[in-house]
């Protein structure tokens, strides 16, 4: 039979029974509804954690030096020579230094921010990067590099930091939402050699006063505090007689995420450890969502299941119903297989309509939920705009998944018809 | 054109078995009009399955137009059933959504090769042909009895079959539409030479056929083992 005669008969017999057609479809619609929904929830939230909440590139391998020091003459430092020696594995295409401050700073800010009046204190942390590591990130016509003694020193922020302080910390104390084209340029004090917590800042040992200015936000600048260049933190460091030569890190880039796994043994060979522990939590993180949607989603497929189980029954009946009919297309040249081929049809159309209207169901239930996200939701660290992702795939995927549905559905009552005897089937 | 040995068929039902042929043998030359008469469960219709390739599961041998039916395949038996053979029924059997037109184009719809504009054609001059052009769009539900009849005739003979097996055609109809049924069906047979295998239990179809045999009890009466004709 060709396709057209094809669906031409299935569109005959389809007609015939539209609220059947419907009810069919509708249980199809709401398993892949459900379906659409939830995957495309989870897909939006693990998009959320993986690219705002724990960003991570998968070409970066950061190296620390060991915990435990176990060796004759002290452990493993990441020092220049280590550094090389990093540079040097194969897969490596670029070596960033860290550098923590080891001295305590503090913050003390007095005056207009932003159009409020502020006065606070802060305690802060600063870690020294390779200007390579940022530089991506810094805002428009600023440089970071050490100032040396006189100027402000250039400082980065976390993108995450600014979306706690967004989402929760400006909110709980009236302060105003900051934008990152606003803060390009801010400038505010640091005290060096001070501590509201340490036994530093009663010592009356020497402060060092410099500015700092704002120039970037960045997914690689430390969470908790300031990310200053790598030459400022080495010389506050020597200049407080802290040791400037160690590194607390060093950020290896690979030159292909396949290269990862071969340079995390070398660096491990080497004697130091990898610190993943970025990557474990957001994997973790991930794993939460990914098992919460895969939960959701495998009860939508049970709907889509039941739907399968419905169209079997009536399909079932609509075979026994039709039988005599069945029997006329096989005295007029139908063979079993354009007998089944016609059920199975009538069954994709089924599947068609519903995983169709499921995918729009969905689409138009996250809609909704994103909107009343929007209006009622208060704003909180990292409120993504959409809290779905819908890829093209997705869709085609729950059309697909609701023509899968309905063709298993069908299968049994089409084998049944393709099998039934045309001389019985005829007589009645 | 058909040869019929020791056609047998029986259905089990639990611990019964029931013979409805038993050892039928028939010959019938291409242009013959033949009846086959009997009373009701003496296996007329098995038989005309049989021939119709609708029944696959007999003993003996079905040789028709060549073809051993019984070593047919599912898709060459479907062929033969859409190329060869033509089927009335008594309950006319027509597609209840489909309307005249499409019925009769039913066939067509599993040719393997098909043009449909040809195939239109032919479809409408077939309902011509029995009498109901413009009714081509009526469903079967707007239709009478014997207009439905000619349908499922027009049906039967839009693919142009060298045989035409109807099981009592007239049997839902009444008398004076049933005689248009009838004069229709000798008028195919003696105009263009078709083979028409008619089984009936009324004796105004079998006279007007041109050879009757007679089946009681799943056997054949006649001269066997191969039924010749009788003469009217």
């Amino acid at each position: 039979m060709s396709a057209r005669r094809l669906l031409q008969l299935i569109g005959i017999n389809l007609r015939r029974d539209v609220r059947g057609l419907l009810l069919a479809a509708f249980g199809v619609a709401a398993g892949i509804g459900a379906l659409t929904f939830f995957v495309a929830l989870g897909g939006g939230v693990g998009e959320v954690v993986r690219t705002r909440v724990f960003p991570t590139d998968a070409r970066l391998v950061e190296v620390v030096p060991p915990r435990v020091s176990v060796g004759l003459f002290g452990g493993v430092t990441l020092d220049d020579a280590a550094v090389e020696r990093l540079r040097a594995l194969p897969g490596v295409a670029a070596v960033h230094r860290k550098m923590q401050l080891r001295v305590p700073a503090v913050s003390r800010y007095d005056g207009v921010f932003f159009g409020r009046r502020l006065r606070m204190g802060l305690e802060i942390l600063a870690e020294g990067v390779d200007p390579g590591l940022v530089e991506a990130d810094l805002f428009e016509g600023r440089r970071f590099e050490d100032p040396g003694e006189g100027g402000a020193v250039p400082v980065l922020v976390s993108t995450r930091l600014l979306e706690i302080y967004n989402g929760s910390f400006a909110k709980n104390r009236g302060l105003p939402a900051l934008q990152p084209g606003l803060l390009a340029g801010f400038q505010f004090p640091v005290s060096y050699g001070r501590s509201y917590v340490t036994a530093a800042a009663a010592a009356g040992s020497e402060v060092v006063e410099q500015d700092a200015v704002l120039v970037g936000i960045s997914d690689r600048a430390m969470l908790q505090g300031i990310t200053v260049p790598l030459e400022t933190a080495r010389r506050l460091n020597a200049r407080f007689g802290e040791d400037a030569k160690a590194y607390s890190a060093v950020v290896l880039t690979a030159a292909t995420p396949d290269a990862v796994p071969r340079i995390t043994e070398a660096v491990r060979e080497l004697g130091f450890e990898i610190d993943d522990s970025q990557r474990a939590l957001a994997e973790r993180v991930g794993a939460a969502v990914a098992i919460t949607t895969a939960t959701l989603a495998l009860l939508s497929l049970l709907v889509c299941g039941l739907a399968a189980v419905n169209i079997a029954l009536s399909l079932g009946a609509s075979i026994r119903n039709r039988s005599k009919e069945i029997g006329i297309l096989r005295a007029v040249g139908a063979t079993s297989r354009d007998v089944a081929l016609l059920v199975l049809g009538e069954a994709t159309a089924v599947g068609l309509l519903g995983g169709t209207a499921g995918a729009a169901l969905g689409r138009g239930a996250a809609a909704l939920v994103d909107r009343a996200a929007a209006s009622f939701l208060p704003a909180f660290p990292f409120k993504p705009e959409s809290f779905f992702l819908f890829p093209p795939w997705l869709l085609a995927a729950a059309v697909g998944l609701g023509v899968l549905a309905a063709l298993l559905g069908a299968y049994p009552p089409a084998r049944r018809a393709a099998r039934l005897d045309p001389a019985r089937a005829i007589g009645g | 054109m058909i040869r019929l040995r020791d056609i047998s068929k029986s259905y089990v039902d639990g611990a019964a078995r029931f013979d409805v042929l038993r050892g039928v043998s028939l010959d019938v030359e291409a242009g013959e009009f033949l009846a086959i008469v009997g009373a009701s469960g003496s296996g007329k219709s098995t038989l005309l399955n049989v021939i119709g390739g609708l029944d696959r599961e007999f003993g003996g041998t079905a040789e028709v137009l060549g073809r051993d039916l019984a070593r047919l395949s599912d898709a060459e038996l479907a062929r033969y059933r859409n190329r060869e053979v033509g089927f009335v029924f008594q309950s006319f059997n027509l597609v209840p959504p489909l309307s005249a037109l499409q019925n009769v184009l039913l066939p067509g719809y599993f040719a393997k090769e098909s043009d449909p504009a040809a195939e239109e054609r032919r479809a409408r001059e077939a309902l011509e042909r029995v009498g109901l052009e413009g009714k081509e769009h009526r469903l079967p539900a707007q239709l009478s009895g014997g207009e439905r009849q000619r349908v499922a005739l027009a049906r039967a003979l839009y693919r142009r079959p060298r045989l035409v097996l109807a099981d009592e055609p007239t049997g839902s109809l009444d008398p004076e539409t049933a005689m248009g049924v009838i004069e229709l069906l000798r008028e195919l047979n003696e105009r263009d030479g078709l083979t028409l295998v008619v089984v009936t239990h009324e004796a105004r179809v079998s006279q007007a056929a041109r050879r009757t045999v007679r089946l009681r009890d799943g056997r054949l009466e006649g001269d066997a083992p191969v039924a010749r004709a009788v003469a009217k």
